[in-house]
């Protein structure tokens, strides 16, 4: 008997399933990131407005937002003012250059410890070194060298990412199949054509999903190091906030920095999509 | 003593005494054989007896660590022009299309861009698969890959073409027609083949001669000449007759590489 149901139900599935009575998966994705976010900050709300939270170190969503929004979240007076877009656009030219930095020395590194025996057993180690060192140890350094201003924060974003994007670029790299590489050559490719056309996008998926990690990573370094002492941008934002004990400022620094480390995360999924074109077709 | 020059014959592929071994391991050992011109080789042995190490000598991947392998009379000191090489998988690059990658191998002899994609629209279109020129591999089936693989690799007009297994992730239908696409481009074009199989009823309906190697280290025991029409009829008993000295050399050999005597009584495999 039990076989029998079982085979009943079977057959009754496909057919429930011929109905597109689905929310699109998207739409869906979005109805529950609204849904969670929007009891969150109603419960926030309400538990200020009750005051089992202190509205003073945890302003409530109602004067946060609009303050954010408003443009009112600015440190600093006259030629020292910075506002909130201000130090966003400085925290992202900070990543973008650290990133194109560290990505392309990483892969250039990378191509020559898979090239050359000798750079394999010079380069290697260092970089295995390097890669796990926490981003903000390099700051003291940073600021040493070059000072409190971009640069410094650049060099602990490259410091950040070179490590491991130069070790994961290796393994991408010495993934790709041997066969690609001994086809390629008997089919008469230089060496140079054969990184161009054969290891490099063959190695591009596991450099697009570093790539993706390391932009994550150089978004905590960067806030960290304008945190700690490089004194522009969105974490020195928060911590002028801290000092001036505005908590509107801190909670909007923090929004911001949530809603733009969810965009880049995004964007750069885009940009891994289109890169990886020939993934998508199947 | 002509040994360097192999005058005479003039083989298409000759080993002279070669031994290969990675890492101080022996992989193959003084490997002695001629490969005709024009002929269809079929390599058969156990698994690890260096089938595809003899085939990347040949395509001049890996130098020989003693002896000296010749194609077409010239010592192969590396990717030698004219020498395709075909494997399993792996073979056409995902991230082209089906034309893209043709044109790949094109634009290697210094064909301009514009010019490779013509000529691989054509040779595709020549084969039939002139619909699926701007599909990437992984929208194609597996034999359809395997075709455009052979339309590229023809498409330099090889002398020698270097086959590592190359039906064996195929359903056996496939196998089948892609054996008789592959006899029917072999014969038109002229080249030479060797090929490696696991299949014995792949190499009976191929070779024209068969090399038998057993392993660890890896050697040539025995090469059969398979003296039949094609297509061939697997009822024939000539062929049949090699089909169960292949059967009883690769179980021999099985024996030798992964049982141990008392295992082997205990199956009653030795009965
Ligand atoms: N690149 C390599 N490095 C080290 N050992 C190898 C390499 N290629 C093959 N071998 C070894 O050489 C032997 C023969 O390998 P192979 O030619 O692949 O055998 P087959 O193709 O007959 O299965 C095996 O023992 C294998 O482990
Ligand atoms: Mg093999």
């Amino acid at each position: 008997m039990a076989s029998l149901d079982l085979g009943a139900a079977k057959e009754t599935r496909p057919m429930r399933r011929d109905k597109p009575r689905r929310l699109p998966r998207a739409l869906t994705t979005v109805f529950w990131f609204a849904l969670a976010w929007g009891l969150l900050i109603g419960l926030w709300e309400l538990g200020t407005a009750q005051g089992f939270l202190n509205d003073r170190i945890l302003p409530p969503p109602s004067e946060t937002i609009p303050f954010l929004l408003s443009g009112g979240a600015n440190v600093g007076f006259g030629v020292q003012k910075a506002g909130l877009i201000d130090a966003v656009v400085v925290t992202l030219g900070r990543i973008a250059i650290g990133l194109s930095c560290g990505l392309g020395l990483a892969v250039l590194v990378g191509a020559l410890i898979v090239e050359f025996v000798p750079a394999r057993r010079l380069f290697m180690p260092i970089v295995q070194t390097i890669a796990p060192i926490s981003p903000v140890a390099w700051i003291p350094f940073a600021i040493a060298i070059v000072g409190i201003g971009d640069p410094a924060a650049i060099f602990v974003v490259f410091m950040a990412i070179f490590g491991s994007m130069a070790v994961a670029a290796v393994a991408a790299f010495d993934a790709v199949p041997g066969e690609y590489v001994k086809v390629a050559t008997t089919l008469g490719a230089g060496r140079l054509r054969i990184w161009f056309r054969v290891l490099l996008p063959g190695a591009l998926p596991g450099i697009m999903t570093m790539t993706r990690m390391s932009l994550f990573g150089a978004w905590m370094a960067v806030l960290a190091g304008e945190m700690a002492g490089i004194n522009s941008g969105l974490g020195y934002l928060i911590m002028m906030g801290q000092q001036m004990y505005n908590m509107k400022l801190v909670m909007s620094g923090i929004i911001t920095i949530g809603a733009i480390g969810f965009l880049l995360d995004r964007v750069m999924l885009l940009i891994q999509h289109r890169v990886l074109w020939w993934e998508r077709r199947t | 003593m002509t040994a360097r020059t192999g005058a005479g014959i003039r083989p298409a592929i000759r080993f002279d005494h070669v031994s290969k071994a990675f890492d101080n391991r022996p992989a193959v050992e003084d490997i002695d054989l001629a490969v005709a011109p024009g002929s269809f080789t079929v390599l058969i042995g156990p698994s690890g007896c260096g089938k595809s190490t003899l085939l990347g000598m040949s395509a001049g991947l890996e130098p020989p660590t003693e002896g000296y392998v010749f194609v077409h009379d010239c010592e192969v000191k590396g990717p030698t022009e004219g020498t395709a090489l075909l494997f399993q998988q792996h073979n056409l690059f995902p991230w082209m299309t089906a034309a893209g990658n043709v044109a790949f191998a094109l634009e290697n002899t210094g064909l301009s861009r514009r010019d490779a994609r013509g000529e691989a629209l054509r040779l595709l279109g020549h084969v039939g698969l002139g619909a699926f020129a701007d599909k990437v591999p992984a929208e194609l089936s597996g034999g359809m890959r395997q075709r455009v693989a052979l339309v590229r690799a023809f498409a330099l007009k090889p002398r020698l073409l270097l086959m590592d297994e190359p039906f064996g992730a195929l359903d056996h239908q496939t196998r089948r027609m892609m054996q008789a696409y592959l006899l029917a481009t072999w014969r038109d074009s002229g080249a030479t083949v060797m090929l490696v199989t696991h299949d014995l009823t792949e190499a009976l309906v191929l070779a024209d001669r068969i090399v038998l190697m057993s392993g660890s280290p890896g050697r040539v025991t025995e090469v059969i000449d398979v003296i039949a029409p094609r297509p061939r009829d697997l009822a024939d008993p000539a062929l049949a007759a090699i089909c169960r000295r292949l059967e009883a050399h690769l179980e021999a050999e099985a024996i030798r590489g992964e049982f141990g005597p008392d295992e082997l009584a205990r199956l009653g495999v030795l009965s």
